[in-house]
């Protein structure tokens, strides 16, 4: 901005000092509650006793990085955190208390009220009716949550939606057969109708904005390239793709791929699943949260819940340095990508649905916990 | 740039002519990006390589500046003996940023401390030791305010008025000097323990060099807000400046890097963005921060900002 008028600028006005009383000031205030509503509903708050499902494990982490201080290397918590637990219904609520001695400074607000177990219908509606402060919105209602005034925080996208195919599956032995679903499957059309434009097509395991290389990987579909390669297929295998029966988003995705995948000679049906049990998927979608910003450990973490899907990363994974250069990770991606066995299909954000009266909230970065002990409330509780 | 020029020299057939074209799709600015065309392109020549600008007229050799969470990446795509070749480098210095175009290595976080209706100049924040809260020193045209944790909430401010003989100019500007244990307003200067209200004493003065603005610009922004920061970034030093709006616009606060305080400044990062004008702009103590005063456009108020650089070396 201009520094200031010329010098010769008139000065008039009352020569009176001001007195006026800061009313209305505002900065960071102690007190009140946070209320918060979540979709998981965590049966145990021991950190030892393993998650049902991996919303549930997001959940879990989040609530023991605010009531312990830090993590040890061995993955184990350790020490008073920001908050401390008051009150707790398993698979229902948690209220967690601001700790005065904490070695970071108390938090502002006084208390968090957790509700678990909360649809994401019932999210959003407690959001616009001011029922709540702070809730996850899925990625496929945040434009439609912003539309209807919803104040939104959206962090990069860091979560990865993938096809897998399972090993050991003989439908899906034929890497023919993954290519061609691959080539077939229309990512633009899952961000743009599905998503409502959140998020972002993927072609490679990283996105580019940790790994800077994912614009080599190509989202865009090659439906004639699919079909040649269907048409090489002498018997055409029925595939069964699962999705997780609690996703609508899944849902939604699997139905898209199945269109995408019939246009290219390929018959895909598919169901929603638990694990282990019937019917046994020859391909699922699979959601994956990065863990971290760096590219270098998010593949790591990737790799390895690759191998636990029974899925091999290649040579150029095994190899991988630390620290890798960025031509390492992406030769490592591109042998992931190439073996057609995890097809990436977006990267979603995570999307947060704030009150008005929430104030220093940024949304965390991948392995970061929600800075609830940052946050503070503005104006009177509801 | 070398161990680029390197590799695409080691495929490529010796004095090939190449269609040299660059992408940028990282944060750097295109006057960065133009530096690094130049650069690389002049290493090329001198490699033996000869610069075709038609298309058909050589190979094609496709250079995309990107960037990651840990570096800048290049990414070289060129064919040789008719197979794809490709390179990819992690860029992430700012040692030979005169050669090739700075590295944006400085990154801004604003965090808003105070806002107020009235017209507000400068601020201080006063930690106070067993209390997590800060006592913060607002300066007004005539006036300085000290509002303890909580006393906001009361409107019960203590503070001492500044009288002065004539009225304040429009263009009022002032500063809180706590290490130097004053605070300046035109004509007036007002000296003591700013922790200490009562301890305050202010008398006419006939300094008015503080009203001069900043002993450093950025070219381009010599009537800008403008602040060298107290820490270098590596060995570049850090100026931080507002837009050249007028005072009825959204602002951004840009941080700039320049190896030593004679020679040119390069923007370095994303700027921040407020929801008005960047009325002062002021280094805060030895740090890597700048205090910034906003005006609200959309609330009206004016608000006490810290914005703080962090050097992403």
């Amino acid at each position: 901005m201009l520094r200031r008028l010329a010098a010769s600028s008139v000065a008039f006005g009352l020569a009176l000092a001001s007195t006026t009383r800061v009313e209305t000031a505002r900065r960071p205030r102690y007190g009140g509650t946070l209320r918060v509503e979540i979709g998981a509903k965590v049966s145990s708050l021991d950190p030892a006793v393993a998650a049902a499902n991996s919303e549930e494990a997001a959940a879990k982490a989040q609530l023991a990085a605010l009531t312990y201080d830090h993590r040890n290397p061995d993955k184990t918590f350790a020490g008073a955190g920001a908050f401390r637990i008051s009150a707790w219904e398993a698979g229902k609520s948690v209220t967690l208390a601001a700790n005065d001695d904490y070695r970071s400074g108390r938090p502002f607000v006084d208390s968090i009220e957790i509700q678990m177990g909360r649809s994401a219908r019932d999210r959003l509606l407690d959001l616009e009716l001011n029922k709540t402060d702070l809730a996850e919105i899925s990625p496929e209602q945040g434009r439609h949550a912003g539309e209807r005034g919803v104040r939104i925080s959206t962090s990069q996208p860091d979560e990865l939606l993938a096809l897998v195919f399972v090993s050991g599956r003989p439908a899906a032995e034929d890497e023919r057969v993954r290519e061609a679903i691959a080539r077939a499957i229309d990512r633009a059309a899952i961000v743009n109708f599905i998503l409502q434009k959140t998020g972002e097509p993927a072609g490679g395991i990283l996105p580019q904005w940790s790994s800077g290389t994912a614009f080599l990987f190509s989202a865009a579909p090659d439906i004639s390239r699919a079909k040649e390669l269907s048409s090489q297929i002498t018997r055409s295998p029925r595939l069964l793709l699962g999705y997780d029966f609690g996703d609508p988003l899944e849902h939604s995705v699997a139905e898209r791929i199945v269109v995408n995948a019939r246009e290219a000679g390929i018959t895909v049906t598919s169901d929603s699943i638990q694990r282990s049990a019937a019917p046994h998927p020859d391909a699922a979608l699979e959601r994956w949260r990065m863990e971290s910003q760096h590219p270098r450990e998010s593949l790591a973490n990737f790799i390895e819940a690759l191998r636990a899907e029974g899925v091999d990363g290649g040579e150029a994974c095994e190899m991988l340095p630390a620290p890798a250069t960025p031509e390492q990770i992406y030769g490592c991606e591109r042998g992931i990508v190439s073996s057609y066995r995890v097809v990436p299909l977006v990267w979603l954000p995570q999307i947060y649905g704030l009150s008005a009266r929430v104030r220093d909230w940024k949304a965390p970065a991948p392995g970061e916990a929600w800075p609830l002990g940052d946050v503070w409330l503005d104006g009177e509780a509801p | 740039m070398h161990a680029l020029v390197d590799r695409i020299a080691a495929a490529s057939t010796a004095h090939a002519t190449l269609v040299f074209e660059l992408k940028n799709i990282s944060s750097l600015s295109a006057v960065d990006a133009n530096g690094i065309r130049e650069a690389i392109q002049t290493e090329l020549i001198h490699r033996g390589f000869r610069i075709a600008s038609t298309p058909s007229a050589g190979t094609e050799l496709r250079l995309t500046l990107s960037e990651g969470a840990d570096s800048y990446v290049w990414v070289a795509e060129w064919r040789a003996k008719e197979q794809p070749e490709m390179a990819i480098l992690a860029v992430p210095e700012t040692s030979d940023a005169g050669a090739i175009g700075t590295k944006n290595s400085v990154r801004l976080e604003s965090k808003l401390i105070w806002q107020q209706p009235d017209k507000l100049l400068d601020f201080a924040v006063l930690t106070n030791p067993g209390n997590p809260a800060s006592t913060i020193v607002t300066l007004e045209p005539g006036r300085v305010n000290w509002h303890s944790p909580g006393a906001f909430q009361k409107g019960s401010s203590p503070g001492i008025d500044v009288l002065r003989k004539k009225p304040w100019p429009r263009d009022v500007h002032g500063i809180i000097d706590v290490e130097g244990k004053k605070i300046l307003l035109p004509e007036m200067e007002c000296q003591g323990d700013i922790e200490n209200a009562a301890g305050i004493k202010c008398v006419p003065s006939k300094d008015t060099s503080f009203l001069d603005g900043p002993s450093i610009h950025v070219p381009g922004h010599e009537e800008s807000e403008s602040a060298l920061l107290g820490e270098r970034c590596g060995r570049l030093f850090i100026i931080l400046a507002s837009g050249n709006g007028d005072w009825t616009q959204p602002d951004t606060i840009q941080g700039y890097a320049l190896a030593n305080l004679d020679g040119q400044a390069t923007a370095s990062g994303s700027p921040i963005e407020f929801d008005g004008p960047v009325l002062a702009l002021y280094r805060e103590g030895k740090q890597s921060a700048a205090r910034a005063i906003v005006h609200n456009l959309k609330t009206g108020f004016y608000e006490a900002y810290i914005v703080t650089a962090t050097c992403s070396q």
